[in-house]
């Protein structure tokens, strides 16, 4: 995201850099009219008329003078550019809004402004600025809005605004850009998952039990005294008897829960195309990956688990230098806490792209250096483990079927680009494979997940 | 049955208090009036740059009407959603309605719709304008032939104009259409079109251009996509109108003055011309008739060089550029044959005709050219040979008129070699009339010419024997007292040229110059059966006086243009005379011979071989001048700028007359029941509008009363009938009881002159001279905004 933050810059830097050179060109009208009297001149120069002449120096004339108007006394304008809201899931509408005030001396008329778009959106076409008038004068400023709708997630840096400014008579046209892109994080697609998700302890039932046998850290009951509301059933008669009066118990079991997403992001399985390029017939099925992760990694943050991300590829959400290797083998992974660290999961996952795996030599020697085991933090733990695969190489294979005995449960999500040698083998190491086709199935599939590991676990 | 006529009324009463959907301004036809009436300005400026080639101003305002009715009537049309395809047809329509009420002569059907009758007198106005066209020199009169044309073009210009501009939206392709008439006078005359003009059409084109961006502008900004995509701009206060003028006048006047500096710069590096130095061309080479051009040339008020020349001869020679022998339509004509390859004018032969007994002596001329342009030559008459010339150039075997097809006479050094011809009198009066066939054509005369130029001739001639006695006797007519050289009473009076049509008049006028007196003679010869022809060339011109240019040089130039007639005598050939009083040599064989004749033409001392140096010469310049008018034309001046100032003063009196009816109509309107309170009260509201307080839509009939009494203190007696009025008004709003108060009409007229008692003198003349109300509905009206207008002023 920095990266390509940094990037989008660089390019606008450049792009008025240049523009700064050429801000003004002739419209059609004046064009046209300076090709004419161009050609009158000569005729006029031939026959020795004074009246073709002036008209002709006058053809000849207006439109330079038209570009000179432009060019000498370009707008001077100060933009604020805010999105609202600034982050928005893809599909969704953000209105941008520019504050646009004029800092030069003279009211700014007869200028459109447009914005300058990035490859991904649209913004609209060229609209009319209405007068602006002088600094410091009534009505110096005017603020102007449109809405963005990206389908696709993705940062997207929107601006500079594009100002250009005619002169009177529609000759000339001289386009200046203001203020700096801003980025427009556009998050994946954030599904809902059903309330009885891995994490609501505080109800009751079986799901409460399962989740505390899952989470090894729960600490024992704690008595407290009895609060309106709480279930009779949760009287803690033990403690009761012992205080003298009703205490129910209470879980703390989830003082450091934690649960893990694999996300496959080099598709290995696939003939690599090159940095950020994805097969046409995997790019759905990585898109459909990503919405997967977003929805399952909000779920879960939300419900108060300390979520890590290992990215099969050199890690993107946690950039550096030496996350190069992929999660799982060495890299740190990513992690994310309750209190916003949804958002930074989104923000991460909005700019994630599938990345070129190391060469095989690279992988080599980095499996020989830090194996799968070693890289594993939490070797002696198992925590709840989310494979999200797209598309797998063998190595992937060997590596992920040696994760899975740190896992509990290991769930994968395979799509149907994930071969089916792949599957049989990731199913005999203990993964649980379950097919998505499409993010309308996540919902089934998460409560085949919480319905299945219950009678698991009984 | 009361009731339900009465509900209707109601209703009409209260629907001009909801203004109408704002769809209906947004519409089709919005906007457009401006577009429309910056067309018509750049239309009739350029019409104007034509003022240097007409007379008078009236076809200046005929056009007007013409281009008016067709831009116009294209907003209107556009405004009443006619499809865009349709309008050019429209415009076309009306144009010809115009054009026949105007010239249709009452043949039209209800004097508008042409009928086959109105075909036919317009193919004759055609055809008449374009003769009159061909046949008058600059200025030209405007005869009813040239106004058709000037109104149809127009006509036809604004409609292409609003095809280009409006329907197409190209306005400044468009514009190029008024280019038309800006440029003709620049082929027509030297000076071109007024520089005004020019400026003036500079900036009716860029105004053109500036309305056409703002009203693009608007329509954008109406029909500005909606949706929550699309952009949109809030701001608190919203700065109305086209924004601030100082770009558009800083770019215009930059453009217009770089353009003046340009165009006025350029002719230093082509003076001399690629071409040519005369901006009309040729010399006799446009397709105006030789002999318009030449009283062009002689009108003219300054005189450029011609050429200057020195000569061996005895006497000084005319030169003839051309020689015009036939008469073809009414028309002087030459007949130009297609250049004989062998005429090379290395070797002329001797002129047809000439008997070896009649004197001749060789004479060797030598020319530079100076300022002619001209594919014919200018070389003394009978030349034998010529040297020296580049290009080629040959002699015609009948007039022996030495010309080039591909080379003209700029820069030329030559020499030529010609007889002097000195025949006696009585050679020339024992000539027999057994003329050649080849000279019999030059005996015709058209068989409609008018029948005094014979009268005329035998009258003059009447006591003569022979026909050399004839000619001179009308050469002394012509030259007589009775005759006055003026260049331009022909023009004034339209009959410019030398057709035989025009010798009529001329007779009957005895005011002309050159080319008159020469097409008459020659005219008067062929009736008496001599064979005559007119000659077009230069004078001889003044002896140089300046001993570096050496004694004995001449110098011709463009005044010296002259036309002359020859008469054919058997055994002589042509004979040169000069009927023009006070202009050149009158050759000198009668007067060597008819020594017992009064001394010729008073006033005109051509015996004496001086060239030119009549002291009628220099009063002749000086007619020449323009300034110098005749006494009617100065009368005529003046009883044009009174009834232009008691025009203008009559359009100033247009509005206040407008409002002052408007005030009588609803005053007749109350006072009939038509209307009630409402319209009193409207005119109350109108009346403070004129008087400059502003009238807010927002406000209760009371609030504003209120206002009003409190700004111009009211006297009693309005103050009460202002109550009075109000007190009505509000019960027509909120009473359902019809009553109407019988003294309305008295309260108001009191009202009204009370506000204006209150007023200052000024205001008071802003509102008689130019009401304010007046203008916003007028405003309102052509917006589309009628209705709402009677109540939100």
């Amino acid at each position: 995201m920095a990266a390509r933050g940094a990037g989008g810059s660089e390019r606008s830097a450049w792009l008025q850099r240049l523009t700064a050179g050429l801000t003004s060109r002739l419209t059609r009208r004046g064009g046209v009219c300076l090709m004419v009297g161009a050609v009158i001149f000569a005729n006029a120069v031939v026959v020795n008329s004074r009246d073709l002449l002036f008209v002709a120096s006058m053809l000849i004339v207006a439109p330079l003078i038209a570009v000179g108007y432009v060019s000498v006394r370009p707008a001077r304008v100060e933009v604020t550019r805010t999105f609202r809201p600034p982050i928005l899931s893809a599909g969704g509408e953000s209105v941008v809004s520019l504050h646009l005030r004029n800092l030069s001396a003279r009211p700014l008329s007869g200028a459109r402004w447009g914005d300058t778009p990035s490859p991904g959106i649209t913004t609209p076409p060229a609209a009319i600025l209405p007068l602006v008038s002088r600094r410091g004068a009534p009505g110096d400023s005017v603020r102007l809005e449109y809405a963005l709708s990206p389908r696709q997630r993705g940062v997207y840096a929107v601006g500079p605004l594009g100002v250009s400014r005619h002169d009177p008579f529609g000759f000339a046209h001289g386009l200046r850009l203001f203020g700096e892109p801003h980025d427009l994080i556009v998050t994946p697609r954030v599904m809902f998952l059903p309330g009885g998700g891995l994490a609501q302890t505080s109800n009751d039932g079986s799901i409460r039990e399962l989740l505390r046998q899952a989470i090894q850290t729960s600490d024992e009951l704690i008595a407290r005294e009895y609060r309106p509301g709480d279930a009779l059933r949760r009287v803690n008669w033990p403690a009761t008897a012992r205080h003298g009066e009703i205490m129910v118990r209470q879980e703390e079991q989830r003082s450091n829960p934690e649960a893990r997403i694999v996300l496959d992001t080099t598709l290995a399985g696939a003939a690599g195309l090159g940095p950020g390029r994805v097969p046409p017939h995997l790019v759905a099925a990585f898109e459909l990956e990503v919405e997967l992760a977003a929805s399952v990694g909000v779920h879960l943050i939300d419900a108060g688990y300390r979520l890590e991300v290992i990215e099969l590829g050199a890690s993107q959400l946690v950039p550096g230098g030496e996350q190069t290797l992929g999660g799982l083998h060495g890299d740190v992974p990513a992690s994310y806490r309750a209190l916003g660290g949804d958002r930074a999961l989104l923000e991460g996952l909005a700019s994630v792209v599938p990345v070129p795996w190391p060469s095989r030599s690279a992988r080599l020697a980095a499996s020989r250096r830090v194996p799968v085991r070693a890289a594993l933090r939490g070797a002696e733990s198992s925590l709840p483990t989310f494979a999200l695969l797209v598309s797998l190489s063998e190595a992937d294979v060997d590596d992920l079927v040696a994760l899975a005995r740190h896992c509990d449960p290991a769930i994968t999500f395979v799509q149907r680009t994930v071969v089916a040698v792949a599957r049989e083998r990731l199913q005999e190491a203990g993964w649980r494979c379950l097919e998505v086709a499409s993010i309308d199935d996540l919902e089934t599939v998460w409560n085949d997940v919480n319905r299945e590991r219950g009678p698991v676990h009984d | 049955m009361t009731s339900l006529a009465t509900k209707p009324v109601a209703l009409r009463g209260v629907t001009p208090a909801q203004p109408r959907p704002r769809a209906r301004r947004g519409g089709r036809g919005a906007a457009r009036w401006p577009l429309a009436l910056t067309q018509l300005v750049l239309v009739l400026v350029c019409c104007a740059a034509l003022g240097p080639l007409l007379r008078g101003t009236a076809w200046w305002w005929v056009c007007a009407v013409v281009a008016s009715a067709v831009l116009l009537g294209s907003s209107v049309f556009r405004r009443l959603g006619l499809p865009r395809a349709v309008v050019p047809l429209a415009n076309t329509v009306v144009l010809l309605g115009a054009l026949t009420l105007l010239f249709g002569g009452g043949s039209g059907l209800f004097w508008l719709i042409p009928t086959p009758q109105t075909v036919g007198t317009f193919s004759g106005l055609i055809a008449a304008g374009g003769e009159s066209v061909a046949q008058q020199s600059t200025p030209a009169a405007v005869t009813v032939g040239i106004l058709f044309l000037l109104a149809g073009g127009t006509g036809l210009i604004a409609i292409l104009m609003d095809l280009l501009a409006v329907t197409l939206r190209l306005p400044a392709v468009g514009a190029a259409v008024a280019l038309v008439p800006l440029l003709i006078p620049g082929f027509i005359i030297e000076d071109g079109a007024d520089l005004a003009a020019l400026v003036a059409a500079a900036a009716a084109f860029l105004l053109l251009l500036r309305v056409d961006v703002y009203v693009g502008r608007v329509r954008e900004a109406r029909h500005a996509p909606a949706g929550p995509h699309a952009p949109r701009a809030f701001r608190s206060d919203r700065p109305r109108g086209p924004g601030p003028m100082s770009g558009s006048i800083v770019v215009a006047s930059l453009t217009i003055v770089g353009a003046l500096i340009l165009s006025t710069v350029a002719p230093a590096f082509t003076v001399g011309g690629l071409v040519a130095s005369r901006s009309g061309g040729l010399l006799f080479g446009s397709g105006v008739s030789p002999m318009i051009n030449l009283g062009q040339d002689l009108r003219r008020p300054k005189a450029g060089p011609a050429f200057h020349y020195t000569s061996t001869g005895t006497e000084q020679p005319y030169f003839t550029l051309l020689t015009l022998d036939e008469v073809i339509g009414l028309n002087w004509t030459a007949r130009i044959d297609a250049a004989d390859v062998q005429n090379t004018v290395d070797r002329i032969p001797r002129p047809f005709g000439l008997d070896a007994n009649v004197e001749t002596a060789p004479a060797s001329t030598t020319v530079v050219i100076d300022g002619v342009t001209s594919r014919w030559l200018p070389a003394p008459a009978r030349a034998t040979s010529i040297d020296g010339l580049s290009g080629r150039w040959y002699w015609d075997s009948r007039t022996r008129a030495i010309t080039s097809r591909s080379s003209n006479t700029v820069g030329q050094e030559y020499t030529v070699s010609a007889l002097e011809l000195k025949p006696t009198a009585l050679q020339l009066r024992s000539s027999s009339t057994n003329f050649p066939a080849s000279v019999q054509g030059n005996l015709q005369l058209p068989v409609d010419s008018p029948p005094i130029i014979e009268e005329t001739a035998r009258r003059v001639s009447a006591d003569t024997t022979s026909n050399y006695d004839a000619a001179v006797a009308m050469q002394k007519y012509l030259r007589s007292s009775v005759f006055a050289y003026d260049t331009d009473a022909p023009v004034e009076d339209g009959y410019d040229g030398g057709g035989v049509d025009v010798i009529g008049q001329f007779l009957e006028a005895k005011r002309g110059y050159c080319v008159h007196f020469a097409a008459t003679m020659a005219a008067m010869a062929r009736t008496l059966g001599i064979p005559s022809r007119v000659s077009l060339g230069y004078l001889p011109g003044v002896k140089s006086q300046d001993l570096e240019q050496g004694l004995g040089r001449y110098n011709v130039d463009s005044h010296d243009l002259h036309a002359w007639p020859e008469l054919y005598f058997v055994g002589i050939g042509w004979v040169k005379f000069e009927p023009t009083p006070g202009r050149g040599i009158v050759p000198n064989y009668e007067q060597a011979e008819v020594t017992g004749t009064p001394s010729t033409e008073p006033g005109a001392p051509g015996s004496t071989n001086a060239p030119g140096l009549s002291p009628d010469r220099l009063a002749d310049d000086s007619a020449l001048e323009r300034g110098a008018s005749a006494q009617t034309g100065d009368a005529g001046n003046r009883l044009g700028i009174v009834g232009f100032s008691a025009l203008g003063l009559l359009l100033l009196l247009v509005p206040g007359a407008a409002r002052r009816m408007l005030r009588r109509w609803r005053v007749r309107h109350i006072r009939s029941k038509n209307a009630g309170a409402s319209l009193a009260w409207l005119e109350v509201q109108h009346t403070s509008l004129d008087l400059g307080v502003p009238v807010r839509v927002t406000e209760t009939p009371r609030a504003f009363a209120v206002r009003l009494e409190r700004l111009g203190p009211l006297d009693p007696a309005s103050a009460a009938a202002l109550e009075r009025v109000l007190l009505a008004v509000e019960r027509s709003r909120f009473d359902r009881s019809s009553g109407q108060a019988e003294t309305l009409v008295d309260d108001l007229a009191l009202v009204v002159r009370g506000l204006h008692v209150g007023a200052s003198v000024g205001i008071r003349l802003r509102a008689l001279f130019a009401p304010r109300s007046l203008f916003t509905v007028l405003g309102a009206v052509l917006r589309g905004e009628r209705r709402a207008a009677p109540i939100a002023p």
